[in-house]
């Protein structure tokens, strides 16, 4: 039981810890008005936790296997699932262009979210191939990975981290429960760091000086997006037992219900002003 | 022809006869009996009891001569989707990425290479084991069991023994994360029945 606490206690809240670490300086002080280092900072940092539980999780190697390069000692075979990390690496390098990009012009920030959904879906589609998956397959996870960066990006704050913690959590729940625990930690990892991110970025809120509504838009949510989809989209490749679509229910539902509860504010708020 | 030549002759005789007769026999081919063919696989569960469970229906091959100082020669696979733990859920966690990852490495497979000789119908057999996509040499002691006569012609048994670590075939999960879940070593027996074919002339 101690060791699988210990376990437990490494592979979650390790990550959760990291993430809260980077982020931390961008959601308190000074930088939290500078919406470019915000967005790429909690972009960045749930990548990061992604990351780290996945090499905690498996390996490193696991992750240089899918690069050209020759490692030595090492005779592990390559795993598509592992996939999910390479990806992890990409969004967390990209993040600070992303956040840049959409910081840039604030008034066209929405468009460019949307074009940055898109890409990563495309991007995706091509590069991302879970075991028995059809053309049919990899397109619908690109425009999961789209639809789900492209809600988020509209809903911003931090209820666009409720959503992302949400999801991942439906993401593990299915993973443990369709015999994945590897992918089942690092969703709850995952999760559990965009909670951290999402009670830090309340807090930083709630300081007089610093009542400004947390940016997520662009980078977080195309990260977001891209980590849902894929992770959801990688589980559902190896539940035999779940109906086809169930992977795509778990990764959508959240950012949906998110954006809908965004909508319906918006429009109960200019109700009772008129 | 005289006493002397006559033996002479015939001395000839067999020995040209003992020459063109091969110093061993051809081996026969043993095509695997699904049914009772069998692999068994043994692993510590939570550092507490040790845990059976059988793959079933293996295929394949061995070539032999049925003489009992001569090795047989081994190409036998399993299908990971016939594991059998004696539990449908365990059977399908077993299935999944942590642990064989059935869907990308569907089988199972031991090739021999050479062998050593032990006892008669005991032999130490050096082969590739390929498991999770990774090949590797691996020693099993290996004996025939018997050579008898079923309803369709002659039947041979054999039986393997072998004990590997799986995380040197990249199957970690257990092994240290979590610590102690699964043991690392595992042991195989390998029941084999086959068919035995004559020998092509």
């Amino acid at each position: 039981m101690r060791e699988l606490l210990a376990y437990l206690a490494s592979v979650i809240l390790l990550p959760a810890t990291a993430a809260a670490l980077l982020a931390s300086p961008a959601l308190f002080g000074g930088l939290r008005r500078r919406a470019a280092v915000v967005d790429g900072c909690i972009a960045a940092a749930l990548a990061l936790a992604f990351l780290i539980a996945f090499i905690h999780e498996v390996e490193p190697n696991a992750l240089l296997r899918q690069l050209p390069v020759e490692l030595p000692d090492d005779d592990a075979p390559f795993e598509r699932w592992h996939r999910v990390a390479l990806v992890a690496v990409l969004v967390a390098m990209v993040s600070p262009v992303l956040a840049l990009a959409a910081a840039w012009r604030p008034a066209a920030r929405n468009a460019m979210a949307t074009w940055m959904a898109l890409v990563a879906g495309v991007l995706v589609a091509l590069l991302v191939e879970f075991p028995g998956a059809i053309g049919m397959t990899r397109v619908m996870t690109g425009a999961t990975c789209a639809a789900c960066a492209f809600m988020l990006s509209r809903v911003g704050g931090v209820a666009a981290l409720c959503a992302c913690m949400v999801t991942f959590i439906g993401v593990a729940v299915f993973a443990a429960l369709n015999a994945f625990p590897s992918m089942a930690a690092i969703s709850a990892a995952t999760a559990l760091a965009s909670l951290v991110l999402a009670v830090l970025g309340w807090m930083g809120g709630r300081r007089a000086d610093e009542s400004r509504t947390l940016v997520v838009a662009g980078a977080t949510s195309t990260v977001i997006g891209t980590l849902a989809g894929t992770s959801a989209a990688c589980v559902g490749a190896y539940a035999d037992r779940a109906p086809a679509w169930a992977w795509m229910a778990i990764a959508l539902a959240a950012p949906v219900a998110a954006l809908l509860f965004a909508r319906l504010r918006t429009v109960s708020g200019r109700a009772g002003t008129t | 022809m005289n006493t002397l030549g006559r033996l002479s002759f015939v001395a000839l005789l067999s020995l040209a006869s003992l020459a063109a007769t091969p110093w061993h026999a051809e081996p026969a081919t043993i095509t695997l009996d699904p049914v009772h063919s069998v692999a068994l696989f043994r692993i510590q569960h939570l550092e507490a009891g040790l845990f059976w469970g059988r793959f079933n229906a293996l295929e394949g091959t061995v070539r032999w001569t049925l003489e009992p100082k001569d090795a047989p020669v081994f190409d036998v696979t399993a299908k990971v989707a016939n594991a059998d733990t004696g539990s449908e859920k365990l059977d399908g966690n077993l299935q999944g990425p942590n642990f064989f990852n059935a869907k990308e490495f569907p089988t199972i497979t031991f090739k021999s290479k050479d062998a050593t000789f032990v006892a008669d119908r005991h032999w130490t057999v050096r082969g590739d084991l390929t498991l999770h996509g990774v090949t590797k040499p691996v020693e099993a002691d290996c004996v025939a069991t018997g050579i008898g006569d079923g309803p369709a012609g002659k039947k041979a048994g054999f039986e393997c023994t072998l004990t590997i670590k799986r995380s040197e075939w990249g199957m970690k999960w257990g092994v240290e994360k979590p610590a102690k879940a699964l043991g690392d070593e595992v042991k195989l027996v390998i029941a084999l029945e086959g068919d035995v074919a004559a020998p092509k002339e």
